[in-house]
């Protein structure tokens, strides 16, 4: 059995002259829960749906559990659940029946999971009701609960998030969070909510022009090139200070937009502690000093943004 | 593949086009026992001088003609318009929603993207829309035959018919008796045959819906299919011999000649059921191939 539960190798997809996938390769390890972001376009939804065979590539191998999805799409996919695209259901059948006809779901064990499941996810009392009478929240729980029949072990998501309100949001993302822990799945979620995408994922890959720009544990990728901003005295001062002790180390050194008085220093590891360290003992008062927040969008921005210019399209 | 077809009848079972259905066939029926009224009271009047003008063995078993326009044969009218009219235009619909309308709703998707067999997909979606206009056709044939003999009565013996072919001389309209048992019985068999070329006719309906995201153009080009094949065969079939008998108009006929039940062409009918395969297998076929081939 395949340490990954899903590898794509060098796919490449074309829709006339625009090429949706360039050369994606990305491999997602069993038990994580993994989120793929990319701005517009970049081609997280033709990956998708490739991977659900939804789509056939131009060229390339997607496996799944290490089964080519391509030949073998039936064998590849038992065990997988996905939603692409928003949620779709009958109106006018039960949330039960839903789940019965899109899982095609039948017998005992499977009653018996589908009940634990919904449980689960908080619609157990729903499940008699027409999904016509459903929220957009229950919808989504509706979806997970069927992306896990009958016996999902990946579950695949598609902007699980969108649409919903504050708590609906927070609900969705805990009970992605725990499927991992909790059921043993692994879970694969694009979003272009990348404080959510940070908030829920343990591994990550950054997707632009249809090419995996970035791609590893979430821990791995925040710690590129970290900033740290200090507020201390003597601005113009501790700047030279800092890059003279520090040397290539420092990557760049700017005043922040908003606050001249921030120095906002972007490093190679992470140093914060050193370079306290360093501006104290060389007399210098250190009234603020922290890591830069929304790290996810900066090396968002900075894989994608800066050459495609999307920053606009970008919610964090 | 039992539970594939029961799913799919759940869905369409679920559809608000039942109610559509079942206002449209009361309306039907409504609008029958009116006219059938009419006639009725019309007989009533022309009474003697029909039985004049009946042929002499005709006069002799059966000196009221009122009697013959009884409950069955309202029944076997309404029967002519319902599956004529009515039941095609919902059988497009049926099978127009059956792809098309789950591409549409984005259902189609969830289940693709499962990995289910295609094949079995489009096998079970085509053998429930031909189970809900089975259904449908026995319960209607049933409910209009039930209606018609509580307004007008069944008597002893039916009238048979056969229209003739007014453009062919060697086929003149005839006019016979039978006993009500094997008339009920022709009405039923009549009913069944045409639950199946109905079911032939909607195929197009089927098959075009793998092509497009709505349900309506896919109804609407069952529709459109239906009613130039009637025109072709009625109006130019002349010009059109080669194809004639492979209009889908054509199938049709056989539930004209069992409904009239002693005119029963078998050769003709063989003819019909095999046109009727042919559209079965391509229009079932094609949207299996689209299926698997197709991006979603």
């Amino acid at each position: 059995m395949s340490e990954n539960i899903l590898t794509v190798e060098n796919v490449v997809k074309t829709f006339g002259k625009f090429r949706a996938l360039d050369g994606a390769s990305l491999s997602i390890p069993k038990g994580c829960i993994f989120g793929i972001i990319g701005p517009n376009g970049a081609g997280k939804s033709t990956l998708l749906r490739i991977v659900t065979s939804l789509a056939h590539p131009d060229s390339g191998h997607v496996t799944v559990n290490g089964i080519d999805v391509e030949a073998y799409p039936r064998k590849a996919l038992t065990g997988t659940g996905a939603i692409v695209d928003s949620p779709a259901f009958y109106p006018d059948l039960s949330a039960r029946l839903n789940l019965d006809i899109l899982s095609r779901g039948h017998g005992k064990k499977y009653r018996a999971r589908r009940e634990e499941l919904a449980e689960y996810t908080g619609i157990a009392s729903w499940l008699d009701h027409r999904v016509r009478e459903f929220s957009l929240g229950m919808k989504q729980r509706l979806a997970i609960t069927l992306a896990l029949l009958p016996e999902s072990h990946f579950v695949i998501l598609d902007e699980p998030t969108n649409g919903l309100d504050p708590n609906g949001i927070v609900d969705i993302r805990n009970l992605i969070r725990n499927l991992g822990s909790d059921l043993g799945a692994t879970v694969l979620v694009t979003s272009h909510m990348l404080g959510e995408i940070e908030k829920i994922c343990s591994d990550l890959a950054i997707l632009n022009h249809g090419r995996i720009a970035a791609q590893g544990p979430m821990e791995e990728i925040l710690r590129r090139s970290p900033v740290t901003l200090i507020r201390a005295t003597e601005p113009d001062r501790a700047e030279a200070l800092l890059k003279g002790t520090f040397g290539p180390r420092i990557l760049s050194i700017r005043r922040k937009e908003d606050d001249a008085a921030v120095l906002r220093v972007e490093t190679e590891t992470e140093c914060a502690a050193e370079l306290n360290e360093t501006l104290v003992k060389n007399g210098f008062a250190v009234s603020m000093l922290e890591n830069e927040p929304d790290r996810l969008e900066r090396i968002f921005l900075e894989l994608t943004g800066r050459e495609s210019g999307v920053r606009n399209e970008v919610q964090s | 593949m039992i539970l594939s077809i029961y799913h799919e009848i759940v869905k369409l079972a679920s559809q608000k086009k039942h109610y559509i259905m079942l206002i449209g066939f009361a309306f039907l029926v409504f609008l029958m026992i009116l006219i059938f009224r009419h006639i009725h009271e019309d007989l009533q009047k022309a009474s003697g001088d029909m039985v004049k003008q009946m042929p002499f063995y005709l006069q002799l078993i059966a000196p009221d003609p009122v009697k013959l326009c009884d409950g069955l044969m309202f029944s076997r009218f309404t029967g002519y318009i319902l599956f004529w009219v009515v039941m095609p235009i919902f059988a497009f619909m049926f099978a127009g929603e059956s792809i098309a309308g789950e591409q549409q709703d984005g259902t189609l998707r969830v289940y693709l993207s499962r990995g289910f067999s295609r094949t079995k997909i489009v096998i079970a979606k085509f053998i429930a829309v031909f189970a809900v206009i089975l259904f449908y056709s026995m319960v209607f044939a049933a409910l209009t035959m039930l209606i018609g003999i509580t307004f007008f009565g069944l008597s002893k013996m039916q009238i048979t018919l056969f229209w003739g072919n007014p453009g062919d001389p060697s086929q003149m309209g005839t006019i016979g008796l039978v006993t009500a048992k094997r008339a009920i019985f022709a009405y039923f068999a009549s009913a069944l045959y045409a639950s199946f070329a109905i079911s032939s006719i909607s195929s197009v309906s089927f098959m075009i819906s793998v092509f497009v995201k709505r349900m309506s153009v896919a109804a609407t080009g069952g529709m459109v299919f239906f009613f130039v094949s009637f025109i072709l065969q009625a109006v130019f079939s002349q010009y059109a011999k080669e194809i004639e008998p492979f209009l889908i108009t054509r199938v049709m006929e056989g539930y004209s000649q069992i409904y009239a039940i002693e005119a029963v062409d078998w050769s003709s009918i063989a003819k019909s059921v095999s046109v009727m395969c042919i559209y079965w297998a391509v229009c079932v076929t094609t949207p299996v191939v689209v299926l698997n081939i197709k991006e979603y």
